[in-house]
């Protein structure tokens, strides 16, 4: 027997299998809403479901593949809910833009006055719809961003967030500003300042109280519309479009660092060289500055001074004298032979001088290499010590004779 | 013709490798006389010359040879991977943030691509870099003892490579899948 549903039943129902219906709605979000017939058994045995009631809620409707979809009411009243709607393609926008301006279009041309509060009503209901979708699809946006960027960038997931962000951009942020922004007369915003203008003159004059009265509200909910839309507009423009363009841009940048380091650790030159950036000094570098000298001058003029000194000069006594070679020589040649020649020519300086130093020693021993004289030296004999005035000579014992050859 | 006074100043600085950057008056200098500072560039060393609406000028020669930007570009590699691994948006805090040497050591000694970082910096090598990219005006220390930096607008060429880099690769990918699916 048909048991008809109250509305304080169905919203029981909600209540009690709420996780449920989120998990079917959740997973047919992105899919228009259809869930193949294992995804549902699935869901609705882990979560206690009853197909039974599922049906008698009109919550599903099995369609002709098997498959359940979820019916409109349910899965907007969701929407609103878990602010979570599936993202529409722009198409639907545009095709959404044309039913106003043909519902506009048709409010204008109608003659018959009873028609007109259906015609206002109506429109007044696409616009609504309108901008309810396109809120409610920026404001999905901004939440699936705001995940997007939350998401850890690894190296795995960033080619899919490039091409995620690429997504979004290209299919739905830019046609969605396109459509507000677009400054062509069929344009959603020249249609609501037609709406606009057409319901305030209407409001205006018209002589039936009623429609008047209809026409003033179209007149506000136009205004309504248009400014909701200007700031969503703002809202993409400003928010939507530097978030996603950021989140390609910086996710770009990783790859490509990602790529460079990969080549690093094989130890290959990347693809692409990174400018050849000048080095320090490369080409102004010398050994000394060019104010070399200056500098030099100022340093030590500044840092080296030295107090001035006075040297006073010695003036000794020197002692050139030198003994008389030739009166030595022919005294030696008188004492031929000496036993002991280097104590020989220091006794003979004796005589002559006090002060013995080792140049006037030498100037008179030297005659031992006179080729007049003949030394003959024993190489076993013990050597003595001579004393000088400056230096302590160690000499042998010499014996000097006449050199008969040279006669 | 005559030079602009700045004309010595700015042609040290970029032939050292320097960047310079807006709003000096140097950036001001060779923006507005573009032309003639990229024709005496080229004609007077063979360099050219790059200024960027981002804010920096720089120079740059086919034939230098030199490891400092591989050093810097891997260090960068690596401190933006650890941030996005993070969940933080890299591009934002360079832009505003001021960073303790302190704490990017710590990033990197915990990345998993340590070992090629302390490859190319070595020991007391993160404070060296560092320096020399503060010498070339892409890091700025920002307090006197020299442990807080911030990036400057230069680093947006290091970005630009990487773009150009994952521009090739997605440009790669597709042209494989396309020959892929063309019988």
């Amino acid at each position: 027997m048909y048991k008809p549903v109250t509305p304080d039943e169905t919203l029981r129902f909600m209540s009690k299998n709420l996780k449920g219906l989120r998990q079917l709605f959740e997973a047919g979000r992105r899919q228009s809403y259809i869930l193949e017939y294992a995804v549902f058994e699935k869901i609705c045995l882990e979560n206690d479901l009853d197909l039974g009631e599922l049906l008698r809620f009109r919550f599903v409707k099995q369609q002709p593949t098997q498959d359940y979809k979820l019916r409109k009411q349910y899965t907007d009243f969701l929407e609103f809910l878990f602010e979570s709607a599936a993202l529409n393609l722009p198409d639907h926008f545009q095709f959404h833009a044309a039913s106003i301006r043909e519902q506009f279009n048709k409010l204008q041309q109608e003659l018959d006055t009873a028609k007109i509060p259906l015609l206002v009503t109506s429109l007044q209901e696409q616009l609504d719809d309108f901008l309810t979708e396109i809120d409610t699809q920026t404001r999905q946006l901004l939440r699936d961003i705001e995940a997007l960027k939350a998401s850890g960038e690894h190296e795995a997931s960033l080619h899919e967030r490039i091409a995620t962000a690429t997504r979004w951009l290209d299919s739905l942020v830019y046609p969605l500003n396109q459509v507000l922004q677009a400054s062509t007369p069929d344009a959603v915003v020249a249609q609501l300042h037609g709406i606009n203008a057409y319901a305030h003159k209407k409001s205006l004059f018209e002589t039936d109280p009623e429609l008047a009265r209809l026409f003033r509200h179209l007149y506000g909910e136009a205004l309504r519309v248009n400014e909701e839309l200007t700031r969503l507009g703002g809202v993409i423009v400003r928010e939507l479009m530097p978030m996603l363009e950021r989140i390609r841009t910086s996710s770009k940048i990783l790859a490509g660092f990602y790529r460079y380091l990969e080549s690093m650790r094989k130890n290959e030159e990347p693809d692409l060289p990174f400018y050849g950036l000048l080095s320090r000094n490369r080409r102004y570098s010398r050994a000394y500055a060019t104010d070399w000298m200056v500098r030099a001058e100022m340093l030590l003029d500044t840092f080296f001074v030295e107090r001035e000194q006075f040297v006073e000069e010695e003036v000794g006594d020197t002692d050139d004298w030198l003994p008389n070679t030739e009166r030595f020589k022919n005294n030696l040649r008188d004492s031929l032979p000496v036993e002991d020649f280097y104590r020989w020519c220091h006794d003979f300086l004796k005589t002559e001088t006090g002060d013995i130093t080792l140049r006037k020693f030498f100037s008179v021993s030297k005659l031992l290499l006179d080729s007049e004289f003949e030394a003959e030296f024993e190489e076993d004999s013990p050597r003595f010590n001579l004393e000088l005035t400056d230096v302590t000579l160690s000499l042998p014992k010499i014996k000097l004779c006449a050199n008969d050859l040279s006669s | 013709m005559t030079y602009p006074p700045e004309h010595k100043a700015i042609v040290n600085a970029l032939t050292n490798g320097q960047f310079i950057l807006y709003p000096d008056t140097h950036y001001m200098v060779v923006q507005r006389e573009e032309v003639f500072y990229r024709d005496f560039f080229k004609a007077t060393f063979g360099y050219d010359l790059h200024v960027r609406s981002e804010g920096y000028i720089f120079l740059s020669s086919e034939e230098a040879v030199e490891k400092d930007s591989r050093n810097f570009l891997i260090f960068l590699a690596v401190f933006c991977r650890e941030m996005g691994i993070a969940g933080r948006d890299f591009r934002e805090e360079f832009g505003i943030r001021r960073f303790q040497i302190e704490e990017v050591r710590q990033i990197l000694e915990n990345s998993s691509k340590r070992e090629l970082i302390e490859s190319i910096l070595g020991e007391n090598g993160l404070a060296k870099l560092l320096n020399d990219w503060n010498r070339r005006r892409v890091v700025e220390f920002t307090n006197a003892h020299q442990t807080q930096f911030k990036f400057t607008s230069a680093v947006n060429l290091f970005f630009e490579y990487a773009l150009e880099l994952a521009d090739m690769r997605l440009k790669d990918e597709s042209e494989f899948y396309r020959e892929r699916e063309t019988p």
